[in-house]
């Protein structure tokens, strides 16, 4: 069975909104690098997706997805570190309480 | 080389003193008196050289080139022929031993080291004018000494009287040494030589403007010996401590006029008529010091114008065209005045003031200083065979003998003698002998002080020998100085034989019976208490017994007609300026303050309102925009996705 190529979309699209939403909602730091983690999935499931359909049998697409998959382990890896630096000094990690670049 | 070490040795000793002397403290006389000893040795190796047939004709001189314009030169030459060696010798030695009196006599001073600086200071400059072949050289020397004269005499400058003195000294000697200048740029001018040694082979390169020149330079002379009319500064400068006015006012500056008047001697033999000035202010001088000299009660003060007299003889024998004998007279004289004026300041350190009224015995407490003080007071009164009388005997001859004749020359000279004779009998008599009026314990020098002055006792006996018949006129021949050959009215070199041409046995009976009636006469008024003259006579005489003891008022009239009028004309500027320059000056000022005042409003007010209004307008957009900055990362996030929608927007209708 081949499921098409709207039905993915429509997933990627689903999980996007969720990763947007949280990403602005959620006062927890690790809960926003979850969510931007979700974002940069959604767009590999796009990449993944219009690849196959493409049919050309390039592969380009799923380079794609590799390489945010690797750029997104070091996006992590840095905001851990930031989330840890921050709490160290702050002794809290919610966004709304981090304001030191106010104008 | 070793010509140039005689000035330099002192002035090296002076930079050390002047540099070191606190840390130096009371070792600071070691490094003068050993510096003028090497000057002393040099002189008498000058002495050695001059002996060898070698330099008989070319006497040992240094030269540097200084300054080079027009064709003209300028050079720092240094001359050691036998008129220089011999003012050399008469420097270094009488002054090393006054040198080494001061190490006494200044004892306890606070500025001990500073005393010998200056006097290391004075020596250099002394050398160097002695010594200097060129006129230029020879002023700047010249107005050396004048320096140091001023820095001794006020040395004790928190004394009012010292520091006026200093300064009448200098200024006083200044109107002389402007004489000086003008006779060396007449002699520049006129294409004269200014080397004494080019003026000796060429004393006639200026022409009719010899006689001129000639009486400038003497004008220099005047100022700096002390001749009439500017006399006025030397007896004064008594204030300076003693063994300066040993040193400089009685024995060497002072004599530098003589010496110059003898070194340039051609040029005056060139321009004879000069020679009638010299003559005729050396015998106003002479005798009209020796007058005020009987009246003084000062010791120093009659020691002074005992100086002017004799420095008056000198000049008296250089006008009648015997340079020779003025030369001796000078020799002499700087030995026994500066031992008269030592044992002064002897007898002052002892009984703390001056005044010779009230002293008397002090022969029994201070022997060695009442003898030396006698063998000085008889060889400058004349008596045979201290020194005094060998140059005395010279002079007179060269007044007997005067080219042009002028039989009051002669006159004049030997009342002057008689007179000297008397006021120094008179100043030994009131100090030495009689009983004791009120001169509480005087007791005798260190040796300090007392060797010296039995060292310069020995010269005032016998340095008149070197001139005496038995060695040939030694001296004489060894000077070798220009005598006057009147009737061709020009120079020639001639060693003569004795001094003048009548110098017979009259001159010898005429200067004995000058010297021994004047020392008979004050030892017949002072120590026998005789009235010399008979009452009315006396009080006939009693007003011009006070013009004399008063100096005949010449400084009184200097103050009326030169000091008073220049001090109102130096008043009327000063208020001119003080009024009429200042008044410019300061509105000028004014006037410069009230532009500044409206500049600085426009400054204020444009230039700076603008720059604040930028300032403040940039603040107000700054303020508004601030309100985006919340530092809250999803408040960027939120824009940036609202912003990419749009775009999205904007994108898929097309209207991008």
């Amino acid at each position: 069975m081949i499921v098409p190529v709207s039905h993915v979309a429509a997933l990627s699209a689903g999980l996007f909104a969720l990763g947007l939403f949280g990403a602005l909602a959620r006062r927890n730091g690790i809960g926003i690098l979850i969510s931007i983690e979700l974002m940069l999935n959604a767009a590999n499931l796009n990449f993944v997706a219009f690849s196959r359909a493409q049919g050309d049998g390039s592969g380009m697409g799923q380079a794609a997805a590799l390489f945010v998959i690797g750029v997104a382990a070091a996006g992590a890896a840095v905001g851990l570190a930031l989330m840890l630096a921050i709490y160290r000094h702050r002794r809290t990690i919610a966004a709304d309480e981090i304001d030191l670049l106010k104008g | 080389m070793l010509l140039s070490l005689i000035p330099l040795l002192p002035l090296a000793a002076f930079v050390i003193l002047i540099f070191f002397g606190r840390r130096l403290g009371k070792f600071s006389p070691l490094v003068s008196l050993t510096a003028l000893m090497g000057s002393v040795l040099l002189s008498f190796s000058m002495l050695g050289l001059l002996q060898d047939a070698r330099f008989a004709h070319t006497p040992p001189t240094v030269a540097w080139n200084w300054i080079l314009f027009g064709g003209r030169r300028l050079t720092f030459a240094l001359l050691a022929d036998p008129l220089a060696v011999t003012m050399c010798l008469v420097v270094t030695v009488i002054g090393w031993g006054i040198m080494l009196y001061s190490v006494g006599y200044m004892k306890g001073d606070p500025r001990y080291s500073r005393f010998f600086a200056y006097l290391s200071l004075f020596f250099a400059s002394m050398l160097t004018l002695v010594l200097a072949d060129h006129l230029v050289l020879l002023y700047i020397a010249w107005e050396g000494v004048g320096l140091c004269s001023y820095l001794l005499i006020s040395f004790w400058f928190e004394k009012p009287a010292a520091a006026a003195a200093g300064k009448k000294a200098f200024l006083t000697t200044r109107v002389g040494d402007l004489g000086l200048l003008l006779g060396i740029l007449l002699l520049a001018l006129k294409g004269g030589e200014l080397s004494f040694r080019g003026l000796a082979a060429h004393p006639e390169a200026v022409g009719p403007w010899a006689a001129l020149a000639a009486v400038l330079l003497f004008w220099g002379a005047v100022g700096k010996s002390a001749q009439f009319p500017l006399h006025v500064w030397l007896p004064d400068a008594m204030e300076g401590p003693t063994a300066v006015s040993a040193l400089i006012h009685a024995a060497t500056m002072v004599a530098a006029g003589v010496y110059l008047t003898a070194r340039a001697f051609p040029l005056f033999l060139a321009g004879p008529e000069a020679l009638q000035v010299v003559g005729a202010t050396g015998a106003v001088t002479t005798f009209f010091a020796a007058t005020i000299a009987c009246t003084q009660t000062d010791l120093k003060k009659i020691l002074a114008y005992s100086t002017i007299s004799q420095l008056g003889f000198m000049m008296l024998a250089l006008g009648c065209g015997a340079a020779f004998a003025g030369m001796f007279h000078l020799v002499t004289h700087a030995a026994f005045k500066a031992l008269l004026f030592l044992c002064a300041g002897s007898v002052i350190h002892a009984v703390h003031h001056q005044d010779v009224t009230r002293m008397g015995g002090l022969l029994r407490s201070m022997p060695i200083t009442g003898a030396t003080f006698l063998i000085a007071a008889f060889a400058m009164a004349g008596v045979p065979p201290l020194a005094g009388f060998w140059s005395k005997e010279a002079v007179l001859a060269a007044a007997a003998g005067d080219p042009l004749g002028r039989g009051w020359l002669l006159w004049t000279a030997a009342a002057t003698a008689g007179l000297t004779a008397f006021y120094i009998t008179r100043a030994g008599i009131l100090i030495f002998l009689g009983s004791p009026r009120g001169n509480g314990q005087a007791h005798e020098s260190s040796w300090t002080m007392t060797v010296p002055l039995i060292f310069l006792a020995l010269g005032a006996v016998g340095i008149g020998w070197i001139n005496g018949p038995w060695t040939g006129h030694a001296f004489e021949r060894f000077l070798h100085l220009p005598v006057w050959a009147a009737a061709g009215h020009g120079a020639a070199h001639g060693t003569g034989h004795g001094a003048g041409v009548g110098h017979g046995p009259g001159l010898l009976i005429l200067s004995l019976v000058l010297a021994g009636g004047g020392i008979g006469l004050a030892f017949l008024r002072y120590g026998l208490g005789v009235q010399l003259l008979p009452e009315r006579l006396r009080r006939a005489g009693q007003p011009i017994y006070r013009v004399i003891a008063n100096k005949y008022f010449i400084d009184e009239l200097y103050e009326a007609v030169l000091i008073r009028p220049f001090l109102a004309i130096s008043r009327a500027l000063f208020r001119f300026d003080q009024r009429g320059v200042d008044g410019a000056v300061n509105g000028a000022g004014l006037a410069g303050l009230w532009v500044s005042r409206f500049k600085g409003w426009v400054d204020r007010r444009i230039v700076d309102g603008a720059v604040n209004g930028a300032a403040a307008v940039t603040g107000w957009l700054g303020a508004g925009v601030r309100g985006l900055q919340t530092g809250w990362v999803q408040h960027y996030l939120l824009i940036a996705v609202v912003g990419g929608m749009v775009l999205l927007l904007l994108l898929i209708r097309g209207w991008a």
